[in-house]
């Protein structure tokens, strides 16, 4: 079982921005993804930390003691609880349920990507 | 003399049962009471007297005895512990109590069952609550199954939740083939158009009540001339839209 030591880092794929976008415009698209955000601030310790990453996703910076399934377990709580989120369209709240999935990665596996890839980089200067 | 320092008996067994927060027994290999707990006791007189010896399904509504004493013999026979069960027993409340049963099988030394062990958890409120929102739904379902209108529910961004048989018979579609497709895609609307004043649409009907006509394609892609009545659908406790019901009848002018 890997251990996360130092935290992890979460990424969150949204669903369904697509069918929002075309159906309530961009703008909703980014209400959503903040309402999610917020949903997901709210769902995690205040010393953690969420970034938008792209346009149908969030990334969160969570720091734990736990250990990898641990903290696997604790995210699939949080987005099988993932409530409907509310966007203003015109004078009209509409309330969508926006399903995410999530990826897991320990941050000391980026560490040691970033540090082969350094290397690499290194190596590759020299020759 | 020197005295003899009192010996301090650890915790026994019966005083742990004893101090358990949900009700115990334990039944010998014909189903017979032999051990119950003090809640237990409690809850159903209070002189373990009248427990002990008593057969577990005398406890149970007369419906149930047979299904539970059936359960008890299966589990005697093959020494398998029976699955996590529900069943009214009578307490000393005057009135039966839904309890939850988690059990399993003791053995003597040699491996063969010898009785059971039965921990129950009162479960009655939550088994009410959980009927009521059964029969509430069914109802719900009920009526709507009902209508001789078709009728499409929608969330808000027009992926179909709820069909009813009339919607099912009017498109050709069965209700799970169109549940959890976009509105749109479930029932098309053809390419060319014959004219219509007010064509409907999904987004129109969130923004509040419309009434229009409209020419969707069923299954086999023939043309359906409707009339439409849809509304969007507010949630209760915030007010705020939470998807579209639309009625469905086949226009007048095409039947």
């Amino acid at each position: 079982m890997k251990q996360g030591g130092q935290g992890f880092v979460v990424f969150f794929r949204l669903g369904f921005l697509e069918v929002i976008g075309e159906r309530f415009g961009m703008e909703a698209v980014q209400d959503s993804v903040m309402a999610v955000s917020a949903f997901l601030t709210s769902s995690l310790r205040s010393d953690d930390a969420i970034y938008h990453w792209s346009d149908s996703s969030l990334l969160a910076v969570v720091h734990s003691q736990a250990n990898e399934q641990t903290l696997t377990a604790a995210m699939r709580r949080i987005v099988d609880n993932n409530r409907d989120i509310t966007i203003q369209i015109g004078e009209r709240n509409i309330m969508l349920r926006i399903p995410m999935e999530f990826e897991v990665t320990p941050i000391q596996n980026l560490r040691a990507a970033d540090d082969l890839f350094k290397l690499s980089q290194a190596r590759a200067s020299k020759w | 003399m020197n005295e003899v320092p009192e010996i301090v008996p650890a915790i026994s067994g019966l005083e742990m049962l004893d101090g358990l927060p949900v009700a115990y027994v334990e039944l010998d290999v014909h189903g017979a009471i032999t051990r119950a707990n003090r809640l237990t006791r409690s809850l159903h007189s209070s002189h373990a007297g009248e427990l002990i010896g008593k057969l577990a399904w005398e406890l149970m509504p007369a419906e149930e005895q047979e299904q539970s004493r059936a359960a008890f013999r299966t589990a005697m026979e093959t020494g398998e512990d029976p699955p996590v069960a529900r069943r009214f027993i009578y307490t000393n409340s005057g009135s039966f109590r839904m309890h939850e049963l988690h059990r399993n099988v003791i053995r003597d030394a040699g491996g063969q069952p010898a009785g059971m062990r039965v921990v129950t958890v009162d479960v009655t409120e939550a088994h009410k609550a959980y009927e009521e929102a059964r029969r509430a739904r069914l109802w719900l379902e009920s009526v709507l199954a009902s209508l001789a209108d078709a009728v499409i529910v929608t969330d808000a961004l027009g992926f179909i939740r709820t069909v009813n048989p009339a919607a099912e018979e009017l498109f050709g579609w069965k209700g799970a083939e169109m549940t959890g497709k976009l509105i749109e895609e479930a029932l098309p609307a053809p390419s060319h158009l014959p004219g219509d004043q007010t064509e409907f649409s999904f987004a129109m009907a969130l923004n509040g009540h419309h009434r229009g006509a409209a020419t969707l394609l069923d299954r086999e892609r023939r043309e359906v001339r409707v009339e439409i009545g849809a509304s969007p659908i507010v949630d209760q406790d915030s007010g705020f839209t939470a998807g579209v019901v639309s009625v469905l009848r086949r226009a007048k002018d095409a039947a």
